[in-house]
């Protein structure tokens, strides 16, 4: 202790000069538009960079288990598609004139003005209450606000930040949260919003009790927004009651996508997002 | 007149001056004066270290403040480094040529080479600094040096000149 005191004591000038420099530094990084862009620009490249450097050597680890996944999704991908175009196949011999329509279930129908940009997760918590996901693409890559992100098994969140080669994303699992998804069996929507704690699991909230409800009933993306695709998967419900005094359920959501091994994402631009957007704000009158 | 008070007066003064005038007022676009600088540069050599960057970033925070044309903060860091580097500089320069007067108005009887070796460096190190924090990037060099150059000239000019009528009206008390 008594150690201490003296370095203090006799560095204190120099201990004084760096402080004051320090508060003058912040003082003008956190005070002025230009250079609080630019330093946070510059922290978060060099953050990201130090972020691909781990990803990359970790990422080696995880290769076999990965190819494994990824054999597995093609496996399925594949099943389905020889399942569909049989279908196809005989919907154009029993009804030739209407095959234009009616025809094809909602998943086979290209979403009008929705694109992929593929990514990974170089860094990712689910320990915190708020937690965020780094991805390895930024706007040079045409990523933008507020777009979000998907893995090949479910939402994975929306991004809040993005500097030229990377971009932050809030996760699901992050309280601040909030997404408009929908029931597959009665199509009523509600707001999917996580507690915190358990990373499997989230609430779904606004669902009326006079809809008829099960476990593992499948919930999807609403498609209100424009942030992703509509009907893409969530998670299943695993569990709910009606002990509550609003007339809504206290739904739980089993959620589809592992956010521990998070890896291959997809980011979601919409082409035509802006459009609608500033129809919409244009159009409403307060 | 007490030595604080005076001292708080022409800081008052320069501040004024400063802002008022001369940082809405620049030559060529490039070239800025700093003249409160003036202040700073003639406390006296007895003030210990930790007083005297204190001082200096008051000074630069008010100026800081004050100014409404200017990014926040900046004259505070370059005013403290300028101050924390000055005893140094002041050891440096006494080795080479010899030191006049006392400690408190120390500037008043140096031969001019004291002088100009005194303040030139001193204020090149502040312009540099404010400069280079103002750009905050290396995009515009080429710019950023035309304004430390220019500046450097017009503060070091008008710095000199502060000093000598400043001395010329207490020494006529």
């Amino acid at each position: 202790m008594w150690r201490i005191l003296q370095f203090f004591t006799r560095n204190g000038n120099l201990l004084l000069f760096i402080g004051l420099e320090v508060i003058s530094f912040a003082l003008i990084v956190n005070l002025n538009q230009k250079q609080h862009k630019i330093f946070h620009g510059f922290s978060m490249e060099f953050s990201g960079g130090l972020h691909q450097i781990r990803s990359s050597i970790t990422g080696y680890f995880n290769l076999s288990h990965e190819n494994e996944k990824l054999l597995s999704q093609n496996a399925k991908l594949k099943t389905e598609l020889i399942r569909f175009r049989d279908e196809l196949n005989t919907y154009k011999f029993r009804t030739p004139l209407r095959s234009n329509f009616s025809l094809l279930p909602d998943s086979l129908m290209p979403e009008p003005g929705f694109e992929f940009i593929p990514c990974q997760a170089i860094n990712n918590s689910i320990r915190k209450n708020y937690n965020y996901i780094t991805i390895n693409k930024g706007s040079r890559n045409g990523v933008m606000m507020g777009m979000g992100v998907i893995s090949p098994e479910g939402v994975a969140g929306r991004v809040i930040a993005v500097s030229k080669n990377y971009s932050v994303a809030l996760s699901v699992l992050n309280k601040r949260f909030k997404l408009s998804s929908r029931l597959l069996s009665n199509r009523n929507t509600g707001t999917l919003s996580w507690d915190g704690g358990d990373p499997y699991h989230a609430i779904l909230e606004f669902i009326p009790q006079t809809s008829p409800l099960e476990v593992n009933d499948t919930v999807v993306t609403s498609g209100f927004t424009t942030v992703f695709p509509p009907g893409y998967l969530i998670g299943r419900v695993s569990s709910f009651d009606k002990e509550t005094n609003d007339g809504f359920y206290n739904i739980r959501v089993e959620l589809n996508t592992d956010f521990g091994k998070l890896e291959n994402l997809y980011v979601v631009s919409q082409k035509f997002r802006a459009e609608i957007d500033s129809l919409e704000t244009s159009s409403v009158v307060e | 007149m007490n030595i604080w008070l005076r001292n708080i007066l022409i800081f008052a003064v320069l501040l004024l001056f400063q802002v008022l005038v001369f940082d809405h007022f620049s030559l060529f676009g490039v070239a800025t004066a700093h003249i409160f600088l003036a202040f700073l540069l003639m406390l006296p050599l007895s003030l210990r270290f930790p007083i005297l960057i204190l001082i200096a970033f008051g000074a630069g925070l008010l100026v800081d403040i004050f100014s409404t044309n200017q990014a926040q903060g900046i004259q505070a860091f370059s005013c403290v480094l300028m101050m924390s580097l000055r005893n140094f500089w002041v050891e440096i320069v006494t080795t080479r040529q010899a030191f006049k007067g006392n400690e408190e108005s120390f500037l008043r009887f140096q031969p001019v080479q004291w002088y100009v070796s005194y303040l030139a460096p001193l204020i090149l190190v502040h312009q540099i600094t404010f400069y280079l924090l103002e750009a905050f990037s290396l995009q515009h060099f080429g710019l950023t040096l035309l304004k430390i150059i220019f500046s450097s000239l017009f503060t070091f000019s008008l710095v000199l000149g502060t000093t000598m009528v400043i001395y010329n009206q207490s020494a006529r008390k």
